[in-house]
């Protein structure tokens, strides 16, 4: 197939870099740690530099700001009018989940692997979500909640929301992931320009739209659980 | 053993038929295609009668879009599960 062997296409399963007794580390760890600490060191420098409390300069706006106010208002203004009882937190983790997804997909174009890929990293989120759901769901209406396992078509949904969740991210970054890999491995001629276009429709266009997708869904999951 | 069993014999053993499989699950894009096409058609519509909503129209079009793209994933995610 153009010159790609069966044998060097991506599997589902990231690649083992180092096993030892029990512990195995593989490609995806590493991508994840990267990417945790682009996602940190940025918050610390902007932090530091362009926000400083302390100093008198403190009330001069620049562009940064203003672009930083605007995406934080976006995420707030959505947890406040989608989970009006819980939107200090669910706003705050959300955004910090949807920075980590986009950011993980992101860093596919220099090279690595993106942790997004996995399965493993995924399911958690959807695992995530689902715990959220329920003790939101619990702490807010107390046994009322319990009303709402009656019904066993319900059983089936609330299941059916991590899956379709993790299935969701994985699919898109996967798949992303799988193509580029094989433009990657045209003959020279193909290079120029395709890897430019190609990007932008498989790496970027489903970074911002899936980590979106992720905030929207889990916090209207989360208000449908606590009305 | 009839004739049925021995076609079946000879095209699993004699062909590899999980591509083909592969091929028949990503015909759901033809589902999710249509689907868009209605949407987005409807919603021009409603920011041509009205274009003070232009900016809800667009919020509620987008999260259709990722619905139904959602299924598509799903049908192209099985496919490459099958082909690799």
């Amino acid at each position: 197939m153009l010159g790609v062997m069966a044998s060097e296409m991506p599997s589902l399963a990231p690649e083992i870099l180092w096993e030892h007794g029990g512990v195995r580390i593989t490609a995806t760890m590493v991508s994840a740690l990267v990417t945790t600490l682009i996602v940190i060191l940025f918050a610390l420098a902007v932090r530091i530099f362009c926000i400083p409390r302390w100093r008198k300069t403190f009330e001069k706006k620049s562009g940064l700001r203003i672009l930083l106010e605007s995406m934080v208002g976006m995420f707030d203004g959505n947890a406040g009018e989608t989970v009006p009882t819980h939107s200090g937190f669910v706003g705050a983790w959300y955004f910090a989940a949807a920075a980590f997804i986009c950011i993980g997909t992101l860093i596919e174009m220099t090279g690595l692997r993106p942790p997004t890929s996995d399965f493993n990293l995924t399911l958690s989120m959807g695992i995530t979500t689902f715990i959220f759901i329920q003790f939101f769901g619990f702490r807010d209406r107390k046994l009322k909640r319990l009303t709402h396992f009656a019904n066993p078509l319900n059983w089936i949904t609330d299941i059916a929301v991590p899956l379709s969740m993790s299935l969701r991210i994985l699919g898109s970054v996967f798949s992303g992931y799988l193509i580029m890999h094989l433009i990657y491995s045209l003959p020279w001629g193909a290079l120029i320009g395709l890897p430019a276009v190609a990007s932008v429709i498989f790496t970027i266009f489903h970074a911002l739209i899936q980590s979106y997708i992720y905030m929207f869904l889990s916090m209207s999951f989360i208000a449908e659980a606590t009305e | 053993m009839n004739i049925l069993s021995a076609i079946v014999f000879l095209f699993s053993e004699v062909m590899n038929l999980a591509p083909i499989g592969a091929g028949i699950a990503a015909f759901t894009g033809v589902g999710a295609g249509i689907g868009m096409g209605i949407a987005i058609s409807k919603a021009v519509e409603g920011i041509a009668r009205q274009p003070e909503a232009a900016g809800k129209i667009q919020r509620v079009l987008l999260i259709g879009l990722a619905f139904i793209e959602t299924t598509a994933i799903y049908g192209t995610f099985i496919a490459i599960m099958l082909v690799i």
